[in-house]
């Protein structure tokens, strides 16, 4: 079966297509230098074409020596070529911006979304996600895919994504395709994303293609800039939150070039004056900074050198001394967590049909607290010193490789084969403690409460695009997989298949099944995304996370190519997850694998609408999603089905966009969601205290474990942009006003129990607090 | 340009000082009727507590006994008795609503039967509803009485630990043995260092493993009074247990006794899941554990247990 496959795959379009003549190349910026990723090369006249990777490159075989060719991108001028040449040409073609194409902000995919064979995916360009209107005027990555149809916000302001149904660990999150392990900053607030450095979004929720795989519910790409090729150009930008800094241009002319962003938080430091004087001498203060780095060297058209460095830290920390007679304390704490990825990459183009890119990758997500305190007293003429030190520590750290390989035979076929391997490194957590006292023998002592393990990820893939006729195009293939880890060795074979029918021109029917299996576990207990949450590997005692999507759905183009409208409806089945067994929390000193529930199943279908428009002064989407989102723990709850924690019935978000003029734009953007699933307390109950039988206390009924809905989300953001040129340099002032109409949204409820004087009872009052009223936000920016 | 700086201005000091916290309302909840009772073959009576829930909205100062129940008790499902309503005098506590210290008035259900090992024992409690227009409370619970286990001290040590301060620790270890059953069985082991419950120390897996709830603990050894853990370790064996005990009066002790309780499995789910409930109650940071409940349609818990005991007299 397996050979005839191959035959089918490799052997066959050779046969068909002796004649044939392969244009292959780049498509490029032409003002930058920049690869497009995603532009169109096609020949209307033969009916075929083909879209540049993910590194600018395409490759189109033509059944004749004459062709006419046209290079297309929305935002750029469209240009034709006419080739006529009986040998395989490299071809390659610089695109211009269009002023006119600008003006309004589009949301672009490579091809019409009905022609496309991928569905559950959609591309951002980086132009949209900065016309969003931000909190505190912070553009955020992570917080604009939020909007999208499937894609659902955890709690109020924070930037985690919860794709159909899924959990937060189940994103796989690439930075020039380097896992980030922890994506948030400012306990997750803001993600670690700057968006300043980046080119390109892509998120995938579903049929996923075979050369992705390790996660259950999304692969989300983010390919930073590699840097102008033609000259040197900076922008930079004040906020109220951060200030960002972002330097480009070629160390070769051509051939060589770098990027540097940087951005760093500044609270601390502006408020440091104040805090000096209110503490007596201590200090206290929280920041975050991030730096993205990436240097690129075109050694020919057929090899090309890109070297990624992401490195980002939160720090919160605080510190002081208390001084009475004869007495001083001194003390300090610090919290702080962050990544580390990088990325060497090389692309190589062996023929004008083969092109590859090797990756070698290092990530690192790490937290640490760090707590001393040191007591000195002096009694008569001796001295006594007592010095406490405590430190938690843990990190998850990977090294990896992969090749991936584009083999584009003919217009009939894509296909993509390569393989990686990942060496795990995970340390759950370890406290040190150290104790002076004097005259005392010091202590000193590690606790590693779960032991650092290794393990081994390795898998493989191949897929192939098969236009089967003009209006059947599917995408086959598969994933599989393997993870060694002491001595247990899971393996893992992932089918993949998506296809796509055209029933018009303008309308298309698609389906896709995936099969994922996910070997990490994140451990978290909180309701708040800690950086504190936990990496581990899937163990002898905890197997390896697995789902089964299945989805269908229609895709239309309307109103002559203005309009998108993609209507899909998904099932998901997860297995063997874990949750923290009741009352759980990992900073304890037991082993993880004793606090998880393991075995869990989860269930999440639901129903989305997305419409589009991409072009003209008013721009923007409306996205609506209809889902459910179950679990079930044969412990948890007691064996009941219950609702995930973020299972939100209803969930809508519009965005617009109006460009006034040149000088002057407004967005906006309205969300609604069902109020979050919590275990609430509703009632008070008597129960025998633990342990003795018949003492009697108040126990508090919570219904079930997710059974309370808090009040419905509602925020309307505003934001308008005045943009001026001076002397070659592009200035843009934006104020923006979150949650506009200062809609009181649920963060927490709690209870505020009164003693009533006159009755002797006591009454509670379920309080709900918000934490962001209507917040106005204004900052300046200007590139040169 | 200062028009955008007056606008950004205005709404920064109108945003200040916004009321950020609102009342909301509960569901609406319909009271249910709880059911409390524990019985062991060592009692010469049956106790149920009755009370009813309480929404949490509604003004609550008590344990809103029901005292116009009908409660029956059936072995096997034969009928054994009905149970009559009677009260004791609970703690000496101040009522606003007369200015006056009281007894807190501690209602209950009782019949002066004695239970028998291995038998089911059923309760069944009626009464009228405490809201108008609702149907009546009706639950109904059932637990087995486990057997008696015996349990047998084969070791004992004691030893002195000198600490660097001069300060003198004296240390006993108790080995106890008992023959588990083949069924599932749950335990609950104390240990008594003259009239004092002891607090003693383990290693053994079984016991540690009960730990699994109080992440706090230290993984290498289990600490209290009061170990509840299961056979599952060491099911149909027979058990050894080794135990220290912290002396600190060290020539005051006259005697060692130590006790189990082979406990119903409602008796081991509902005192675990009490433990984590308050463990976790008002800690925003941890999911909150619902207290478990034997009893249906309604709410509370019926549990029996068997102990069985040896002592050592000391100052043989």
């Amino acid at each position: 079966m397996f050979t005839r496959f191959l035959l089918l795959v490799f052997i066959f379009p050779f046969l068909v297509f002796s004649q044939e003549v392969t244009l292959s190349g780049y498509v490029y910026d032409k003002s930058t230098g920049e690869h497009i990723i995603g532009a169109n090369v096609i020949d209307p006249n033969l009916n075929i074409g083909t879209a540049t990777n993910t590194y600018g490159f395409y490759s189109l075989t033509i059944p004749s020596n004459f062709a006419q060719i046209q290079v297309s991108f929305i935002g750029y001028k469209p240009i034709e070529k006419e080739i006529n040449s009986n040998k395989n040409i490299e071809l390659n073609f610089e695109l211009e911006t269009s002023a006119e194409l600008l003006q309004s902000v589009e949301v672009t995919a490579t091809e019409n979304i009905q022609k496309q064979v991928q569905m559950s995916a959609i591309d951002i360009p980086i132009k949209q996600i900065q016309a969003i209107p931000a909190l505190l005027g912070e553009v955020d990555v992570l917080k604009a895919l939020q909007l999208l149809p499937g894609v659902q916000s955890g709690n109020e302001g924070t930037s985690g994504l919860y794709v159909r149904g899924g959990g937060p660990d189940q994103n796989l999150i690439l930075l020039d395709g380097v896992p980030v392990y922890n994506a948030s900053h400012l306990f997750g607030f803001f993600s670690v994303f700057n968006a300043d450095a980046i080119k390109n979004v892509k998120l995938t929720k579903g049929g996923y293609p075979a050369r992705f795989g390790g996660r259950l519910s999304s692969i989300l790409e983010i390919d930073l800039k590699e840097g102008n090729l033609k000259e040197f150009k900076g922008q930079a930008s004040i906020g109220l939150i951060a200030s960002k800094l972002t330097l480009e241009g070629p160390i070769k002319k051509g051939k060589t070039s770098y990027i540097i962003s940087a951005r760093r938080t500044y609270i601390d430091v502006l408020a440091q004056p104040i805090i000096l004087a209110a503490s007596n001498g201590g200090t206290a203060g929280y920041y975050f900074s991030d730096i993205n780095t990436k240097i690129n060297h075109k050694f020919s058209n057929k090899d090309r050198l890109y070297l990624s460095l992401y490195t980002g830290n939160d720090r919160f920390y605080f510190r002081g001394k208390e001084t009475f007679d004869n007495f001083e304390d001194r003390y300090r704490f610090s919290l702080g967590w962050g990544n580390i990825t990088s990325s060497l990459r090389w692309n190589h183009q062996y023929n004008p049909k083969l092109f590859s890119n090797l990756t070698t990758t290092f990530t690192r997500y790490r937290f640490y607290v760090d707590i001393e305190e040191e007591f000195t007293e002096t009694i008569g003429n001796d001295t006594y010193n007592e010095r406490f030190l405590l430190e938690y520590y843990s990190n998850i750290k990977d090294w990896g490789s992969k090749i991936d390989f584009d083999f584009i035979p003919n217009p009939n076929h894509y296909i993509r084969f390569g393989g990686s391997y990942t060496y795990h490194t995970f340390k759950p957590g370890a406290i040190h403690f150290q104790e002076e006292l004097t005259n005392e023998t010091p202590l000193d002592t590690t606790i590693v409460n779960s032991e650092e393990l290794n393990a081994h990820e390795t898998y493989f893939y191949i897929e192939d695009e098969i236009n089967i006729s003009n209006r059947l195009k599917i995408n086959i293939g598969s994933h599989i997989s393997g993870f060694w880890v002491k001595d247990s060795f899971y393996p893992s074979i992932q089918p993949r298949v998506s296809s796509r029918f055209l029933l018009t021109d303008q309308l298309s029917l698609k389906a896709s099944y995936a099969a994922m299996t996910q070997y990490l576990h994140l451990l978290t207990n909180s309701n708040i995304g800690l950086p504190t949450d936990l990496w581990v590997p899937a163990t002898d005692k905890v197997p390896p996370q697995r789902s089964q999507q299945v989805s269908v759905g229609i895709a239309q183009t309307l109103a002559k190519n203005k309009l998108e409208l993609t209507l899909e409806g998904y099932y998901k089945k997860m297995d063997n997850l874990i949750e923290f067994v009741d009352g759980a929390t990992f900073l304890g000193l037991s082993d993880w694998q004793d606090l998880v529930e393991t075995g869990g199943e989860g269930w999440a279908y639901g129903l989305e609408f997305f419409l589009q428009k991409k072009v003209g002064k008013l721009s923007g989407w409306i996205g609506y999603t209809l889902a459910w989102s179950n679990r079930k723990f044969a412990e948890i709850n007691f064996g009941e089905e219950y609702p995930y924690k973020y299972d939100r019935r209803h969930d809508l978000s519009i965005v617009a966009s109006y460009e006034f003029n040149h000088k002057v734009d407004v967005s906006a953007t309205w969300v609604y969601g069902t109020g979050n699933a919590i275990t609430m307390p509703i009632a008070t109950f008597p129960g025998f205290e633990y342990y003795k039988g018949h003492n009697l206390t108040d126990f508090q009924y919570y219904g079930g474990k997710n059974s309370y809905r808090m009040n419905p989300y509602h925020r309307l953001d505003v934001s308008i942009n005045f943009k001026k040129n001076k002397k070659r340099v592009d200035q843009v002032w934006s104020v923006g006003l979150y949650n506009a109409y200062n809609r009181k949204n649920p963060f927490f409820i709690y209870f505020a129990r009164e003693y009533q004087d006159n009755t002797g009872a006591y009454t509670n009052q379920a309080r709900q607090v918000s934490i962001f009223p209507v917040i106005p936000s204004i900052s300046y920016s200007f590139k040169f | 340009m200062k028009n955008i700086i007056f606008v950004f201005v205005f709404f920064l000091i109108s945003s200040c000082g916004l009321e950020m916290v609102i009342d909301v309302e509960l569901p609406e909840y319909d009271k249910q009727m709880v059911l409390l009772s524990q019985i062991n073959p060592d009692s010469n009576n049956v106790r149920v507590y009755l009370s009813h829930s309480i929404s949490l909205e509604e003004p609550n100062s008590n344990f809103n006994y029901i005292n116009n129940a009908e409660v029956k008790l059936f072995s096997d499902d034969i009928f054994i008795d009905s149970l009559q309503l009677d009260f004791e005098l609970g703690e000496y506590l101040y009522n606003s609503n007369t200015g006056n210290y009281e007894y807190d008035t501690i209602y209950f259900y009782q019949s002066n039967v004695s239970v028998i090992e291995g038998n089911s024992y059923r309760l069944e409690a009626t009464a009228p509803n405490i809201d108008d227009g609702l149907e009546p409370f009706s639950v109904t619970s059932t637990v087995k009485v486990p057997s008696s286990i015996d349990i047998t001290i084969v070791d004992f040590q004691d030893s002195i630990v000198n600490h660097s301060d001069g300060w003198e620790e004296k240390i006993r270890n108790v080995t106890i043995e008992f023959d588990d059953l083949e069924s599932d069985n749950y335990y609950q082991l104390f240990v008594f260092d003259g009239p004092y419950e002891s607090y003693y120390e383990s290693s053994d897996p079984s016991l540690i493993a009960s730990l699994s709830f109080d992440p706090f603990m230290d993984e290498t050894s289990y600490s209290g009074y009061d170990a509840l853990f299961s056979d599952v370790l060491f099911n149909g064996e027979t058990k050894q247990i080794e135990l220290s005990l912290y002396v600190w009066e060290k020539d005051a002790l006259s005697s060692l006794k130590v006790e189990l309780r082979n406990v119903s499995e409602s008796y081991y789910y509902y005192y675990r899941s009490v433990s984590l409930h308050q463990m976790n109650e008002g800690n925003p940071f941890a999911e909150p554990v619902q207290v478990y409940s034997n009893v249906e349609n309604g709410l509370g818990v019926f549990t029996a247990y068997n102990k069985s005991y040896q002592v050592l007299n000391l100052n043989n």
